[in-house]
């Protein structure tokens, strides 16, 4: 059975309501899911996840979350080979500024660098629309559902 | 239609009682004439929703007051006392700031923090006695919320009352005129509530065990060298006197709705999945603060009318939220609008939107949501008291009765 692995950053606790969310959604389908804040990733363990999913919301100037940063400056430090590993991207922002879910760019940038490939499109959720994260990360996580291995 | 400043500015009387008690028709009056007007040198009133979501959050636009605003002689403002807080700081200090305290109320703290109002408030209603008269706005609004964020912070719950109208004369500052005596009467508010706060937080830092709250947090932030003691204090400050003084004004707007409208407190009671709709519709109809004020540290353009860097911009939210643009029949409560005009500049927007608005509204549900579920009634005991400014608006008293 895939383990969905739900990895978040967030500052004002949003991405985590969307973690859970996207969790819920997969968890409904069958699938054994693991939520967890990036604080507490490991970047060693990544390589052996299959189902990635990475939740972040964008802070101060386009910058990561608190706790994402560190997760970040580790995969580029440490430099593991992600080449067996399938990931998806959710991002939090607000379309007024510039730097509109810059932190989700930046973490899948990484991702996509190390050899993880990407499923599905990049949720990119926006705090000047009037659609409800949650809401948003709902019918993402149904339309990633179908592009799931069988 | 172009105006001159002084006509302009007679658009609105910011010191005018009727004005302040009913600011709506003089804003929908404005608006009419034009969505934006110069009303100093230096200040312009923009009236619209589209122009306020989108400007008023601009990274631009400074919350920091410009020396050139300061007034002579009246040194120093009362609120420089916050200046090393979120509401003083823009980027990227502010988000340093802001972080102290994001962790503490993110959407899954808030329903630990909301168990907690609702034990004060069944507590508070268990002390009533059948009939009674109660001041709905103090006992049910100041208290239950002032309780639930003492235990966040982990301080004693101290003078309520004291601090509550040490709040109110700190804030008179901020009016547009606030008048002979204010500066004082302000600066004096402001003493005393730093004065209270910082013997408390005194207290918690010589105490043996650190306590388990926010401000143990901070006070360990400060022995490692991480805040300074004025950082731990102001931000102690903020939230220790903003806990319950302004969600109250929102719980007390929401009696005198039941008490006007049985069939909505009917509705509150029989479908709980509308409570979060409506108490965002009793947020855009009554919000505490008034006016958002920024200023640009660019020129701007807003509806054609250029801004130079530097001015001060009044966004007020009153007018913002009853915009016929964006609300059908603006005056009237609808908790049934569709989301896309539903959104409320209540709590602000953009960086320096409120950090305890998810709190606000959870406590505000959970307190009418006691009241509508255990009573078949709200009756009004006298006529609700209001204190107000154009800045700000706070219940004085709020009698009802519970049957």
């Amino acid at each position: 059975m895939t383990v969905v692995h739900v990895l978040y950053g967030t500052e004002s606790g949003n991405a985590e309501m969307v973690a859970d969310d996207i969790a819920a959604a997969f968890g409904d389908q069958g699938y054994e899911t693991v939520t967890a804040e990036l604080t507490d990733v490991e970047v060693s363990d990544l390589a052996a996840m299959q189902i990635a999913v990475f939740v972040s919301s964008t802070y101060g100037e386009g910058g990561l979350p608190e706790t994402a940063a560190p997760f970040h400056d580790a995969l580029l430090t440490e430099r593991p080979d992600l080449s067996g590993v399938r990931f998806a991207a959710f991002g939090l922002g607000d379309s007024i500024y510039e730097t509109f879910n810059n932190a989700i760019e930046t973490i899948r940038t990484a991702l996509l660098e190390l050899g993880a490939e990407q499923i599905g499109t990049t949720a990119k959720h926006d705090a000047a629309s009037t659609t409800p994260a949650t809401e948003l990360a709902d019918a993402w996580a149904r339309e990633l559902l179908t592009l799931m291995p069988a | 239609m172009s105006l001159t400043i002084e006509e302009a500015s007679a658009l609105f009387p910011w010191n005018d009682e009727k004005f302040r008690a009913d600011p709506y028709p003089a804003y929908e009056r404005a608006r009419a004439i034009a969505p934006v007007h110069r009303t100093t040198e230096n200040t312009y009133v923009v009236l619209n929703h589209a122009d306020t979501t989108h400007n008023a959050k601009l990274p631009c636009m400074r919350i920091a007051e410009p020396p050139s605003f300061a007034t002579a002689g009246e040194h120093p403002h009362p609120w420089t006392a916050f200046d090393n807080t979120v509401l003083s700081k823009d980027a990227p200090e502010h988000t340093r700031m802001r972080r102290l305290t994001n962790r503490w109320l993110t959407p899954k703290m808030i329903g630990t923090w909301a168990r907690l109002t609702h034990d004060f408030t069944v507590e508070a209603l268990g002390r009533l006695a059948p009939g009674e008269v109660v001041d709905a706005h103090f006992d049910l609004g100041v208290m239950p919320t002032h309780l639930t964020m003492c235990r966040i912070l982990d301080m004693p719950v101290g003078d309520v009352e004291g601090m509550f109208w040490a709040l109110w004369d700190a804030m008179l500052i901020n009016a547009t005129a606030p008048g002979e005596g204010i500066h004082a009467r302000s600066l004096a508010g402001m003493n005393f509530m730093f004065a209270e706060t910082e013997r408390y937080v005194r207290e918690k830092q010589s105490a043996e065990e650190p306590g388990n709250g926010l401000v143990d947090e901070l006070l360990a932030a400060h022995g490692r060298g991480e805040l300074t003691w004025r950082e731990v204090l102001e931000t102690t400050v903020l939230l220790y006197m903003s806990g319950g003084p302004n969600p109250a004004y929102l719980i007390g707007a929401g009696f005198k709705l039941f008490a006007e409208r049985p069939d909505l407190m009917a509705e509150f009671r029989e479908k709980p999945e509308i409570r979060e709709a409506f108490v965002n519709e009793l947020a855009r109809l009554n919000p505490v603060e008034l006016i958002i004020t920024r200023f640009p540290n660019e020129d701007i353009e807003i509806q054609d009318v250029h801004i130079p860097a530097g001015s001060c911009i009044k966004y007020p939210i009153g007018a913002a939220n009853r915009d016929p643009a964006v609300f059908e029949n603006p005056n009237n409560f609808d908790h049934n609008r569709p989301p896309e005009a539903s959104r409320n500049l209540t709590f602000g927007l953009g960086t320096h939107a409120c950090a305890g608005q998810l709190l606000a509204r959870a406590e505000t549900s959970v307190i009418l949501g006691l009241i509508a579920e255990r009573y078949s009634s709200v009756e009004l005991a006298g006529e609700p008291l209001e204190v107000r400014t154009d800045r700000l608006v706070a219940f004085d008293k709020l009698p009802v009765r519970l049957s």
